[in-house]
Parts: C-alpha cells; structure tokens; sequence
C-alpha cells in the first residue's frame, strides 16, 4: 500500500472479501487484511487466550469494532452493513426494510460501505501511531538533537534496512566517536514507521573485560543470545536451557521479520565471527552492526564506513552543540576562529564536543596552543589531551563521579548506583551529572521508561590509564 | 604514579568497595531483590570484574560472588560467569583461603549447570580437598553434596551415594544447615530410586520433605513431593503419587513458579492418563497449558502439554480437537529437535486420523512416524514405539 490512494483502494477491495465471506467459515481464506495493524494486535490477543491462534476470528473481530465506532456515528450505515453482510440479506430485503426500493437501497449501502472503509483507515493510522511509539520506546534516548554530515550515509542505510533482499547483515563501522551509534539510532527510528519489522530490539553488549575485548567470541555469540532471548520473551524469569537457546531464538527469528541493533562490538575477532553466526539467524529481519573495527567476514554485509566531518558541518555541529549546552558565545564564533580548532582537532563529533565545553571556560588562543601541544605526537595523544584539559576544568564533584565512571557497565547504570560508587548525596550528584552530560562526557542509555548513564569507550579508556593509573596486569 | 593520581586510585578503591556493598545488600534480601539484581547485573559484573584486580577488594568480590550464586544459576547467566570465576580463583591471594573454596565450590556449580562433569567434578574435589586441609567440616560437607549431585547426573550412583553418605553426619549434627540436610536427602532419594530401592528412596524423600515443611519453602517442598510421587510411581502406589503431586500443585498454586507448576501438572497428567481416568488427565494437562506457558520460550514444555491433550482426547473419541493439538505438538516438536518424542506424537496422530476415517492420511503418518523411529534401534522408547506404531498400522492395512 504504497499511497494514501492506494491504501483506500486495496482496503476497499479488501473489506468487501472479508464482509462477504463473514458466514464462509473455514473454507474463506485466513489472510484476509492480515497486514492491518489492528488484525495483527488482535491476533496476538488472541493468540495469547486460546491455544490456537484463530486468523480469521481476529479479522472479524475488527470489523465488529469498526462497526460499532460507525453505529456510534451513523446507526442506520451500521445497520444496512449488519443486515447485508451479518444477517445475510439479499438488497431487495434490506430496501423493504428501509421503506426503499433496491436501488436506493444499493445506494445506502455503498455509502455505508465507504464510512466503514474511513473509518477502519482512521483506526489503522492510530493503531500504527501506537505501535510505532511503542517500539520506539524501547529504543535508548537519542543522545542527539541534530545530526550533521551523514545524509548520504543515513539515505543508504534505511534504503537497505527497508529493502527485504540484500544482505540480511548491515554495518556501520568508523573510528571511535565518529558517530555510528547515532547514525543507527537516526535510521531506526526513521524504518520504525515503515513497518517492514515485526519487532525491532537495541542491544548493547557489554564487553566481559575491562578493556572491552572479549574473553572468547563465542561467548559473546552466547551472551548476544541471552540478551535477545531476554528481550523476546520479558516474562521468562527462568533460563532456557542453554542447548536450546539457539534453537528457540533462531525459531523465533525465522517466524517473523526483527531489526535486531548490536551496538558498540569493540572486539575484531567478536565482529568477525559475530557478523557469520548472525548470517544465519537473519531473514526475513536483518541485524545492523556498528563497529569499530573493518568487517572482515565470509559474510555478506553492507558496510557503510564513517569518516570524519568535512570542515562546512564540523562548523555546523560546533554551533549547534554550543547553543545546546547554552555557550552562546561559542555559537558566535567565526568561520575562521571554527576552522582553526578543524585544523587540529579534525572531524570527529566526540571530541568537537568536547571542545566546544573546554571553549566555554577558556580563551580561544589557550585552546589552540594547548591542542597544538597535544596534536604534536600523535592523534591519540591529541585526543588524551583534549580529555586532561577537560578534566581539569570539571567541578569537583564531577570529578569524583566521572573517575568511578568505570564501573559502570556499557548498558549504563541507574542513579542509585551511580550514587553509591561515587559517595554523593543527590544534592551534590544531579549537579555533577549534568555538567558531565552537558560536556559529553556522559551519555544517557537505557530506554524512553527508564534512563540510564554510561560513558563512551574512550572516556573509560582515558580514566583507567590516566585518572587512576590502571596497569596492564589490573586491566584484563 | 604521582600524589594526585595515587589519591584518584584510592577512591576509586572506594568506589569499588561501595559497588560491592550495594550489591551485597541486594543480594541479602534474597528473591524479594532478585529482579533488582537482575535489572542491574551488568553492573554488578563490571564491579566484581574491578574488584578481583585488586588485592585489597579481592576477598570482598569472592563473598559477594558467593552471595549473587542464587542469580546466576536461576537465571541462566553460568556461561558468563565461568570465566569470572576462572580468574577470581587464578588472583586469589593465599590469605584467603576460605573464600577459595566457596569459589572453587560455585566454579564446580557453574561446570555442572553447563553439564561439563567432568569439569565439575574436578573443581569440588579440589574444593574437597582444601577444605579438609583446613579443618572445616562444614565446607567439606558441601563439597561432598556437590560431587553426589555430580556423580548422580553422571549416571554413576555408586560414587553419589558414598559422597551422600560422607556429607550427611556433618549435615546432621549442624544446625545451620539444614537446607543443606533436605538437599542431600532428596539427591540421596533420587540415587536410590536409579538403584532400584525404593523403600530407601521413599524413606529419603520422605524424610527431605519433612524438613522442606519446617523450613517452610514452597518450591522446595513442591519438588522434594514431586520427587517423593516419582517413587510412589516407580512403585505402582497411583494413589499416593497422585496424592503427592497434588499437594505440590496446591503447595505452589499462588506462586508465580510456573515452570515448577507446569511440569506437576504434566506428571499428574500423565499418571491420569496412565489410569484410563480422562478427565481428570484433561482437566490437569488444561491447567498446564497456562498464558504464561504459552508465551514463554519453554517448547518442550508446551509440547509435552499439546502432546498430552491430543492424546487423552483422542481416548476420549474427540478426535478434531484432538488433531488440533497433536498437530501443534508435532510443530513444537520439530523444534526443539527431539525425534523420538516427535515419532511418538506422529503416531497418535495417525490413530487419530483412523479412527476419523482418513486412512490414507492414517498410513502416511504412521509411516512418517516409523521411518523416524527405525533411526533409533537402540533406544528403549523408540523400540516401544516401534512395536506399538507397526500393530496399529497393520491393524488399518488388515480393515482395508
């Protein structure tokens, strides 16, 4: 149902079959609008009553109520289409009825018939609304208000997630802050109100190291399962047994179309082996992947590579970032002063961020000279730099949050913990935890009903090695 | 390292101390928290993965891993854990040896839930061993109950019951285990029913069941009665199976353990089913086939209910229903991949369509169901099967 018009036309055609075939029982086809919203929904309810799942019944179900919303409105149209689809009466019958002849009769009907059609596509846009929302609260908060520079990749990459061929495996892969997670978020929700998924489940998998690699990819392929069996099945509070965990997920997967997101796999040879074991749980849903690291894989995948902002919407950002947190003097600057911090810092959005806090509280020129020191030995070493000169600007309080940071999971933590690790009252912590997330220091996870705050993989990375001075043997 | 960032470790040394503390505290309220635990448990594995790094938090992580056991095991998170494990037990420092052999014991726990015996084994006779190095009987006395439920999943009932029996004097004579005690009986029970002695069995169970009353733990008790009608039933005693498997049912009947309850519902089911009485093996396979059931993950479970219903109605001469659910038993079984089960149900599923009068239908599910079965010529179902499936189909062939 591509158009407005052609949606009314199928519906049209498609209401009639199943008033017509109202008494046929068994013999009728057990489709019909099956790809209503409204059908769906109430298959499930029904699915979830009886052992059987009755197509059919779900499908008159629907009618029923559509027809009850058109008695409330018009209690003669619901009439006429009781008397002629329900009661089965001929139109000679139903004009003797109304005091007509058969064809004004006939008349009434077709009217009747289109208050219907209206009104079951008032309630399918509805029903859609709904549903859409309700997937996407299940999605994190976006951690972005305004995405620059990724047009092209965002058209490619819903283009793919609409299309049911192609690879069943698609990837974002890019350095670390460039953007891939918020390019993913972008997209889904964009393929979110085109209906192409059943459902759709974000998943950020916690590495089962400090360092972020994997102990064994196999066991992450086992966690992925965990998370997902998790997810499909909320109110299983006891574990499948592990042997038939693949089993059921796989069955699962099969039975209906799922976009299933895997956020942040950090590890290559986890990627790698990932990427050929998903290849096989995918269709008729797709897995999206964002990676830092290439996609090597006998897979078929549809990679699309993120590099850094050229210097028009590394620009933009910056003045959108600095309006965001309310540093308007930041959002004024120039052109020029805009493209010198592009000349040494590049086009990654992470740390443009965080440069537009460190330009907040310190002059322009002291900005540069201090990113020039830094961006002398390395880029690695440009970026540490930029983290030192933003923690040595944060208060105290969101020093002492920020450092125990780390022990917080991927997925994020809830302010209580966030609390106890850091030892602030919550006086002392929704302050620090704001001047974290208005210097992107901090990010905010979880879903739409519960929040949650983890940080970003090179923030952990620069707090164990040079906050606390974590050695290699105590990073494992 | 300089002043500051010595300073920083110190807190951050904190921090760590403060994570495991609020994790212990939830792991102190026991299953009022563990949905808690659970929403948090990302967490709480970056905090023990911190915590084992450093010496001075080491002891406190091996106790709270100790404490979060309950979580682990009952929700399915062993694989995870393994290595967690692996590398608390290669950092532990030789000061704490206790909490070693708590860990060794949980490692043990872990190998065995992902059914490495071998493995298992080998971790609780290291635990075994460093606990009778240090003179604590109650940790040997674990140690030994867990190589029973080891060795009797093993199949080797010998080596159970002689760890049974060196864990119980200890069990006995404690007072603070007695959760422990109720444990091993019921394990015990269940080697003596492998054994053939079910007088023995009987007076174990019966004896665990005793003490799961006094503690007063509903799903414990429900089970050890469960165990107890598996012995009522190894012994043709139909009543009090019956009986026991009913009070295990209303035992649990307003607690949220569905699994627990669903499977007492199939057993008493099946035993009706095996008394001819079908009704009542109707009525109870109905209350199995719960909303909960249906939309859980738990196939077998589904198709070990679909399967029971199709076969008591079928008895019953209510062969369209009955169809109905053999044909969703038969889906459920082809997914969870167990062939002779599926066999099984493919042959009732033509008897029933004899005694519909389709007999064409009735030869090509009987056919389908032999050809599977033929598969198996060493397993003892399926040669039952076999025999019963090959006379109801020569029977069809011999009315046409």
């Amino acid at each position: 149902m591509e158009t407005e018009q052609g949606k009314l036309d199928q519906l049209q055609h498609d209401l009639k079959l199943a008033l017509e075939v109202w008494h046929d029982g068994e013999n009728t086809p057990q489709n019909l609008l099956e790809y209503l919203h409204l059908v769906q929904a109430e298959r499930r309810k029904l699915s979830a009553e009886k052992t059987f799942p009755l197509e059919r019944l779900a499908t008159n179900q629907v009618l029923l109520a559509a027809l009850g919303e058109l008695a409330k409105q018009d209690e003669t149209a619901a009439q006429i289409l009781r008397w002629r689809y329900l009661d089965n009466l001929t139109q000679e019958a139903i004009g003797n009825k109304l005091n007509a002849n058969r064809f004004a009769a006939s008349r009434q009907l077709k009217a009747a018939y289109n208050q219907l059609v209206q009104i079951l596509l008032q309630r399918e846009t509805a029903a859609r609304v709904m549903a859409a929302n309700e997937i996407e609260s299940g999605l994190p908060p976006s951690s972005y208000s305004k995405l620059f520079g990724v047009n092209g990749p965002q058209k490619a990459l819903v283009e793919q997630l609409l299309r049911r061929e192609g690879p069943p495996l698609v990837a974002i892969s890019g350095l670390g802050g460039i953007g891939k997670t918020a390019l993913a978020d972008k997209a889904t929700r964009q393929v979110i109100r085109h209906f192409v998924y059943d459902r759709v489940f974000w998943l950020r998998l916690d590495p089962q190291t400090m360092t972020g690699r994997s102990h064994e990819p196999e066991q992450t392929f086992q966690n992925l399962l965990q998370e997902l069996a998790q997810r499909i099945w909320p109110d299983a509070k006891e574990p499948l047994p592990a042997q038939q965990r693949l089993t059921q997920v796989r069955h699962e997967l099969k039975s209906r179309p799922h976009l299933i997101i895997i956020d942040n796999l950090e590890s290559e040879s986890d990627t790698a082996y990932l990427l050929d074991r998903l290849n096989d749980l995918a269709r008729p849903g797709k897995f999206l992947v964002t990676s830092r690291s290439q996609m090597v894989t006998t897979a078929a995948v549809y990679d699309i590579s993120l590099s850094e902002l050229p210097l028009a919407d590394a620009t933009e950002l910056v003045r959108h970032q600095a309006l965001d947190c309310g540093y308007d003097e930041v959002a004024a600057a120039g052109g020029d002063d805009i493209g010198a911090i592009y000349q040494v810092v590049g086009g990654n959005p992470h740390f443009l961020k965080l440069v537009v806090g460190l330009l907040h509280q310190m002059p322009l020129p002291d900005v540069l000279e201090q990113l020039r020191i830094g961006r002398e030995e390395s880029i690695e070493k440009l970026y540490r730099h930029i983290y030192w000169q933003t923690w040595q600007l944060l208060s105290p309080n969101a020093k002492k949050l920020l450092q125990n940071m780390p022990l917080v999971a991927e997925s994020g933590g809830m302010p209580p913990f966030l609390m106890t690790i850091s030892s602030l009252p919550a006086v002392q912590f929704w302050p620090a935890l704001q001047e974290l997330q208005r210097r992107s220091l901090v990010e905010v996870r979880g879903t739409l009903h519960e929040k949650l705050y983890g940080i970003h993989q090179l923030t952990r990375t620069f707090i164990q090695t040079d906050i606390i001075g974590l050695s290699g043997s105590e990073v494992i | 390292m300089d002043d500051e960032q010595a300073g920083r470790r110190q807190q951050f040394l904190g921090g760590i101390a403060a994570g495991l503390a609020y994790f212990q505290a939830l792991a102190a309220q026991g299953d009022e928290a563990m949905d808690t635990l659970d929403a948090e448990r990302h967490n709480l594995h970056q905090v023990v993965q911190y915590g084992l790094a450093f010496p001075e938090t080491w002891p406190a992580t091996a106790t709270l891993i100790d404490q979060t056991f309950p979580l682990i095991e009952r929700r399915g998170y062993w694989p995870e854990w393994i290595p967690i494990v692996c590398r608390a037990l290669s950092l532990s420092p030789s000061s704490a040896p206790r909490e070693k052999v708590l860990l060794l014991n949980r490692l043990g726990q872990l190998y065995f839930l992902s059914r490495q015996l071998k493995e298992a084994i080998t971790k609780h006779q290291e635990a075994e061993a460093l606990a009778v190095e240090l003179g604590d009987e109650q940790l040997v006395a674990k140690a030994h109950f867990h190589l029973m439920g080891d060795y009797l999943l093993n199949k080797q009932y010998t080596e159970a019951e002689h760890h049974g029996q060196q864990a119980l004097p200890e069990l006995r004579q404690s007072n603070s285990e007695t959760r422990l005690l109720a444990a091993t009986l019921k394990i015990l029970g269940q080697t003596s029913r492998e054994l053939g002695d079910l007088k023995v069995a009987e007076a174990r169970t019966k004896e665990s069941v005793s003490i799961w009353r006094t503690i007063g733990d509903p799903t414990e008790l429900a089970r050890s009665l469960n165990d107890l009608a598996n012995v009522y039933l190894a012994d043709e005693k139909f009543e009090q199976a019956a009986q026991s498997y009913g009070e295990a049912i209303n035992i649990l009947h307003s607690s949220e353990n569905e699994l627990d309850k669903a499977m007492l519902c199939i057993n008493l089911g099946a035993l009706y089913y095996r008394l001819e009485q079908w009704l009542e093996a109707e009525t109870t396979f109905r209350r199995a086939d719960s909303p909960y059931l249906r939309r859980s993950p738990q196939y077998t479970y589904q198709a070990m209910v679909a399967s029971g219903l199709g076969n008591v109605l079928l008895e019953q001469g209510r062969f369209a229903e009955a169809i109905l659910y053999l044909d969703e038993a038969i889906r459920l079984w082809h997914i969870v991949g167990e062939p002779i089960y599926l066999a099984n149900t493919l042959g009732a599923m033509g008897e029933a369509n004899a005694l519909e009068g389709q007999t064409a239908k009735a030869l090509s599910w009987y056919n389908e169901a032999l050809a599977l079965l033929y598969r198996y010529p060493s397993s003892d179902w399926a040669r039952r099967f076999i025999k019963r499936i090959e006379a109801k189909r020569k029977q069809l062939l011999a009315k046409e």
